[in-house]
């Protein structure tokens, strides 16, 4: 893994002004994704991570969305100065992104074929016979049973699981160095989300590239990610490699996380809930936004808004009081 | 677990076929055989779950249960009396012991009622009660699963998911059922607010004294909640066993790799994953003999032709399998 940042989100802000009042989707964010690093963005519903990934590949939907404030630094340039054409010539190119449904990325009418070819074309300038070839290439490095037949398939004709073996061709063929993955596997079955997951993490390594993989599942995020960013109500919590925040998460909200899913080795008692729902987006609290959910808030909690503190090398947390150990 | 009481329900040799028909004349080209001779049953006060892959038929199971398809073939008895036999007014009185909750709370809550409604309803409609009485009961039902039953005159929209899967609940327990089914209760929702209804569902089964068939493809959701577990591929059950013997010795290679691919929230356990290979086949065109045998690492040639029964693996466990696991190894 290099120790070079690849991407830097510093402060973001994106919000969306709506009749019922202004979301503050993206109050705050801070973000880094060093090369070759597969960081784990978790948080419930709602907590901003889909809109943290349209920020940073600057497809947030406006109106009603505008990013406010705060940096996007890729390789070193600021996106957000970015015209849209610069933009567009970024994404699929040094940036690929993966969404949850296949089906809605891809177009039901064109041969599974003809739609990679087609991208592979446009990134890499090469003849229609050439994109093929690679494009057989990339279907058998995904592991796909027979990529001459799934050349001439519609996607309809293919399980969810090969779509997304697809899509992952699609968005590793022009060879970014960034790929945002969001919910990749959310849609799919246990065993084929192992597969999918597995064959993901291979074809990065091998490329030296990074990924942002945006999921709600924190044992995808055990199994599969170098470090790992939690989010609540629109700000980055807690961040810190995988070991550091799984052993000694030191967010009450992280914490509480990791206590309320049923663990699937072992038989639980009763299990632990973090008590209420997660705040308006509209009206978020003062002060800390989890401090309503929280065991050990205080005054100062609903005051004054937590700066970043370091618990441990590369392990940062927004609280006043962080948890021990 | 020894010596069981008389089964709630028991199903037997539970068939589901669908048609697929095809072309400008309708005709019936073939079937999907979503449930294909399922037999298992639900124990006074205890929890069975069912999990497996998607499109397995665990929901067309639930749905025969309630008597909302009508089945193939089979039979489904409840405190002995066979439904699948019953018509109109005994049919009625049996079912109202038997009631669903979906995964979609959202979708199964009519918009435009308010929730003094939507939960009074299976009392209006059975003429149990009506006016004070009504009142008091949806505001007792309110109460029983945590809501504040001064909003049961807001509408559905009003309400978070957690808070409308808790009013699906309510509704069906308005006609005070003795079994559950509770088909992926929690899959929508975030794990903070899921913990709560799993709590909450653990709870009411001690307080109302209520048997669950617990249907989810969360393994560790389905471990917290059931004591005994049945695995299902393809329409068949595969193995059924008391929860804590499924996860400590899964005795059916697909248990077994179904259990592998969980992903465990200790990152150390990363190496010890054994995936499986390929998709789900499709239940139109099952594969002959073992339905897992294209998958199973552990298969032989006999595997292809003989399709294996679900067999007394003793102990209270049941395995459908050539070659079970404990004596292949
Ligand atoms: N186009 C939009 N218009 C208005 N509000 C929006 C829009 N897109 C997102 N939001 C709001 O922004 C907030 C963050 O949404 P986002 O989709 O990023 O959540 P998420 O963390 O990806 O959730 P999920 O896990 O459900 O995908 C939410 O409150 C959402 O309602
Ligand atoms: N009404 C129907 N008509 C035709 N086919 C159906 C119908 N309902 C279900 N099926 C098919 O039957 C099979 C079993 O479906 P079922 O919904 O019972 O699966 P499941 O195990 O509940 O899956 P999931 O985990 O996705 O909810 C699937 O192949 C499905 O496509
Ligand atoms: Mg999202
Ligand atoms: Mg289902």
């Amino acid at each position: 893994m290099g120790e070079k940042l690849l991407l830097q989100v510093e402060d973001l802000h994106t919000y969306f002004y709506t009749l019922q009042g202004v979301i503050k989707a993206i109050d705050g964010v801070n973000l880094c994704v060093r090369e070759g690093e597969i960081l784990g963005l978790v948080g419930e519903s709602g907590c901003g991570k889909s809109v943290t990934a349209l920020s940073i590949l600057g497809l947030v939907p406006s109106p009603p969305g505008r990013v406010e404030g705060g940096r996007i630094l890729f390789e070193g340039e600021d996106l957000l100065a970015k015209t849209p054409a610069e933009m567009r010539s970024i994404r699929g190119s040094r940036i690929a992104m993966i969404f949850q449904e296949p089906m809605s990325s891809l177009n039901p009418v064109f041969r599974i074929g003809d739609q990679m070819i087609e991208v592979i074309k446009l990134h890499k300038k090469v003849s229609t016979g050439s994109a093929r070839i690679q494009a057989l290439e990339m279907l058998h490095e995904v592991r796909m049973p027979d990529p001459e037949a799934v050349l001439a398939k519609y996607p309809f004709q293919l399980s969810g699981g090969m779509l997304q073996r697809v899509m992952i061709a699609i968005a590793l063929s022009c060879e970014p160095s960034l790929l945002l993955a969001d919910e990749p596997t959310t849609a799919l079955d246990v065993t084929v989300q192992a597969q999918i997951l597995n064959l993901m993490k291979d074809l990065i390594r091998k490329r030296n590239a990074a990924v942002l993989l945006i999921t709600h599942a924190l044992g995808v995020v055990a199994q599969t990610c170098d470090a790992v960013s939690v989010m609540y109500a629109g700000t980055v919590v807690e961040s810190g490699s995988v070991e550091s925040i799984f052993r000694s998460p030191a967010h009450p909200y992280t914490r509480g996380l990791m206590e309320c899913i049923p663990d699937p080795s072992r038989k639980s008692d009763k299990l632990k809930i973090i008590p209420g729902t997660v705040p308006d987006p509209v009206n978020p609290p003062p002060g800390c936004r989890f401090h309503p959910r929280c065991y050990k808030a205080t005054a100062t909690c609903s005051q004054i808004r937590p700066d970043p503190v370091r618990v441990g090398p590369g392990h940062v947390v927004c609280c006043h009081y962080p948890e021990e150990g | 677990m020894t010596r069981m009481p008389k089964p709630l329900l028991e199903v037997r040799g539970l068939k589901k076929y669908f048609e697929i028909r095809k072309g400008f004349l309708m005709r019936t080209v073939g079937w999907v055989k979503a449930v294909d001779g399922v037999d298992l049953a639900v124990y006074p006060l205890e929890t069975l779950g069912l999990v497996g892959e998607s499109g397995c038929g665990k929901t067309t199971v639930g749905l025969c249960i309630a008597r909302l398809y009508e089945v193939t073939s089979g039979k489904i008895y409840f405190q002995g009396a066979d439904l699948t036999s019953l018509a109109g007014e005994k049919l009625r009185a049996m079912r109202r012991n038997i009631q669903l909750v979906f995964q979609d709370p959202q979708s199964s809550l009519d918009p435009r009622m308010t929730i003094k409604r939507s939960v009074g309803a299976p009392l209006a409609i059975h003429g149990l009660a009506k006016g004070r009485a009504l009142e008091e009961r949806v505001a007792d039902l309110l109460r029983m699963v945590g809501l504040d039953p001064q909003h049961m005159n807001r509408y559905p929209h009003e309400f978070s998911g957690g808070q409308r899967q808790r009013i699906g609940i309510a509704r069906a327990l308005a006609l005070s059922p003795k079994l559950l089914i509770l088909d992926e209760p929690t899959s929508a929702l975030d794990v903070s607010v899921q913990s709560q209804i799993l709590n909450l569902l653990r709870d009411l089964q001690q307080r109302l004294r209520l048997s669950y068939l617990f249907i989810s493809h969360d393994l560790g959701v389905v471990r917290y909640m059931s004591s005994r577990i049945a695995v299902m591929y393809l329409g068949k059950i595969v193995e059924l066993a008391p929860s804590e013997d499924l996860f400590c010795m899964p005795l059916h290679p697909y248990t077994q790799a179904l259990l592998s691919s969980i992903p465990s929230t200790n990152p150390a356990h990363r190496a010890m994953r054994v995936t499986l290979e390929g998709d789900i086949p499709s239940p139109a065109n099952p594969p002959s003999g073992c339905r897992f045998h294209t998958r199973c690492t552990y298969a032989r040639a006999e595997c292809a032709k003989l399709e294996p029964a679900l067999q007394d693996a003793a102990a209270g466990r049941y395995v459908a399998c050539h070659f079970p696991l404990s004596n292949s190894r």
